[in-house]
């Protein structure tokens, strides 16, 4: 496993290899970040984007910081907004999966403690291919400041080398 | 003989189109919905415990919108979005409040929307009934929300949307989830030309 640091700070690039046989998947999770919260709040979401060389899918996120974590789908069905869990979430070969506000996000379900800007959050995704085999792989997110716009965020984070 | 200089009256004309323009059909990014009976009295308590009726805010354009703080992503952005408008308003964020009513009042205790709402501007009160207060007022604002229990969590559906109210307290203008600030900044200074 290889980590590399991305340009800003905050952003966090874990890679991953999913296989040591020929065919090398690599997983990158970028711009991972968490929405504050205040005392008293036990839930709130987790954003990121997620790159793969294959075909995988998302099986499940696990967080210290949360007693349950699930993969949720935000839909808008006339003007009522809605936030279902899913199973699990396909990452296609090669195309970005924006967890982002509008989408999917990560759910963090019982969180005991407010989470402050600035801290950072272990997460850890667990993924499986078409053969089964499951990988994980751990990210710091950074906890940004709820009167933070997401936009804020994403202009830093599309930057490359 | 002279043709009439017709300039002064091409002038009269302009005039008057765009006075007809802005007194009768004064367009907004959101929808017009003055001529619904949308909306009505509050009468419910603020995140301090002091009750809140549309008097209190009277001289003052009203955004109001729906929610709860359990929300990850709907809620917030919402919030972020009241934030924006009000910077891009300037000197007129004065004469904006902004109010943010729970629909899930059970777990939306009054201290946690004290600690929660002012977070993204500390003008921004936060409102809290009893779940037949909610009732009324979702009822009387066309908000449609429910919530369900869900292995074990709580999932809460309701409507995005929120209302841009004028300085007398009527429900003047429907406001999409997809607007921008500047679209509803822009329907803000509109309604602050008016009553």
């Amino acid at each position: 496993m290889k980590k590399t640091l991305g340009p800003a700070r905050w952003a966090l690039f874990a890679v991953l290899t999913v296989s040591a046989t020929a065919s090398m998947a690599e997983v990158t999770v970028s711009d991972p970040w968490i929405r504050g919260t205040v005392a008293g709040q036990s839930e709130t979401g987790a954003f990121m984007t997620i790159r793969s060389t294959e075909k995988l899918k998302l099986m499940r996120v696990s967080s210290p910081v949360a007693q349950k974590v699930e993969i949720h789908k935000m839909e808008m069905n006339q003007g009522v907004m809605r936030m279902r869990p899913m199973n699990d979430l396909e990452i296609p070969a090669n195309s970005a999966v924006a967890l982002e506000p509008g989408s999917f996000h990560v759910m963090l379900l019982g969180v005991s403690k407010p989470l402050t800007a600035g801290e950072k959050v272990p997460l850890t995704l667990q993924f499986r291919n078409k053969e089964g085999k499951t990988v994980s792989t751990t990210v710091e997110a950074p906890v940004r400041p709820l009167n933070e716009a997401p936009g804020d965020i994403k202009q830093h984070g599309d930057m490359k080398h | 003989m002279h043709l009439p200089n017709l300039s002064p009256w091409l002038l009269v004309l302009a005039l008057a189109g765009q006075l007809g323009w802005t007194s009768d059909a004064r367009a907004f990014n959101g929808k017009d919905v003055g001529a619904r009976r949308i909306g009505g009295e509050l009468n419910v308590s603020d995140s301090s415990g002091v009750r809140r009726k549309l008097a209190d805010f009277r001289g003052k354009a009203v955004l109001i919108y729906f929610g709860y703080t359990h929300c990850p992503d709907v809620c917030p952005t919402t919030l972020l979005r009241m934030n924006e408008v009000l910077g891009l308003l300037g000197a007129d964020a004065a004469r904006v409040q902004v109010l943010w009513m729970t629909v899930d009042p059970e777990r939306d205790t009054r201290a946690l929307l004290s600690n929660y709402v002012p977070a993204f501007n500390p003008s921004f009160i936060a409102l809290r009934g009893s779940i037949e207060e909610t009732h009324r007022v979702t009822h009387a604002y066309e908000i449609q929300y429910q919530i369900l229990h869900y292995n074990g969590q709580v999932l809460v559906d309701h409507s995005a949307h929120g209302y841009l109210l004028d300085r007398t307290g009527k429900v003047r203008v429907r406001l999409g989830y997809d607007m921008t600030a500047e679209q509803i900044a822009e329907d803000v200074r509109s309604i602050l030309l008016g009553p």
